[in-house]
């Protein structure tokens, strides 16, 4: 099943997940414990929802990673860091609330899941509450 | 910005128009004759598939409104707006522990309405204030006990 909004999901985690793992080798040149153990956690969440994704959209329609992805500037500290990772979850939010909407059943479950994940890891990277996480 | 999504203002829509049909009767000549008993009636539709949904989902944030932290409150007060709703009046005052309670069980609640939403805007905004909640929590974590 390929939808415009899965796609575009799955194209976000596919991001994060080389985002991500770039941001954790920063970190440990930065030496803070906590956002090493913050990012490894969203690696691993990242990489569970991108397989969840390649699976609901399936076969020849999968989109795959680009070969590498821009790194954002200002991540040579540990605040940089943090902004760098809040943006990421920010991204991969706004792409699952609308893959949301295009799916049911245990497959809505699951990515309702993901997308209240990545906004309880934006409040760990040091972003604000919203009342409406995703939108943006 | 919230997804939009407007499911009471479509049922107001719905009885506004059953009641301008009725006005527009009133001036005519109705022929008697012509109306006859009527039959075993199927059940009218709801005027939204979602409306008893957001119905409950109202009811469940109204509950958690009462005596909760201000921010929680706000949260509240967000959502129930984006649903077309107010927050009510109520002079409960549980205690703190059933206020907790009920926080931490509505993001929930609200993942779970968001699974049942026929609309997909309503999906969206459904998972959109539950994941809002999972983040006040995050950030208040002794409300979430």
């Amino acid at each position: 099943m390929s939808t415009p909004g899965l796609t575009a999901a799955l194209e976000a985690e596919h991001a994060a997940v080389y985002l991500v793992a770039a941001l954790g080798g920063r970190a440990s040149a930065v030496d803070d414990d906590r956002l090493e153990h913050d990012l490894d956690a969203a690696y691993d969440a990242h990489v569970e929802t991108r397989d969840t994704l390649v699976a609901l959209v399936g076969g020849a329609e999968v989109v795959p990673a680009e070969p590498a992805y821009a790194l954002p500037d200002g991540i040579s500290s540990a605040a940089g860091i943090r902004k760098a990772a809040l943006r990421v979850e920010e991204a991969c939010a706004a792409a699952l609330l609308t893959a949301v909407g295009e799916v049911t059943g245990d497959d809505r479950v699951t990515l309702v899941t993901a997308l209240g994940d990545a906004a309880v890891r934006q409040i760990g990277f040091g972003g604000p509450a919203v009342a409406f996480p995703g939108t943006r | 910005v919230p997804p939009t999504f407007a499911p009471l203002s479509r049922r107001t829509a719905l009885g506004a128009a059953g009641v301008a049909a009725t006005v527009g009767l009133s001036g005519c000549t109705v022929d008697l004759d012509a109306i006859r008993p009527p039959t075993r009636r199927a059940p009218e539709p709801p005027a939204n598939a979602d409306q008893s949904l957001v119905d409950e989902v109202v009811a469940e944030l109204r509950h958690a409104s009462q005596g909760t932290a201000p921010p929680f409150r706000r949260l509240h007060r967000s959502h129930l707006g984006a649903l077309g709703a107010t927050p009510g009046r109520s002079t409960a005052r549980p205690s703190q522990a059933v206020v907790r309670r009920r926080e931490g069980a509505l993001a929930g609640t609200l993942a779970q309405a968001a699974a049942r939403a026929e609309s997909a805007e309503l999906v969206r905004l459904l998972a959109s204030m539950a994941a809002g909640q999972r983040q006040l929590l995050a950030l208040h974590p002794e409300m979430g006990a």
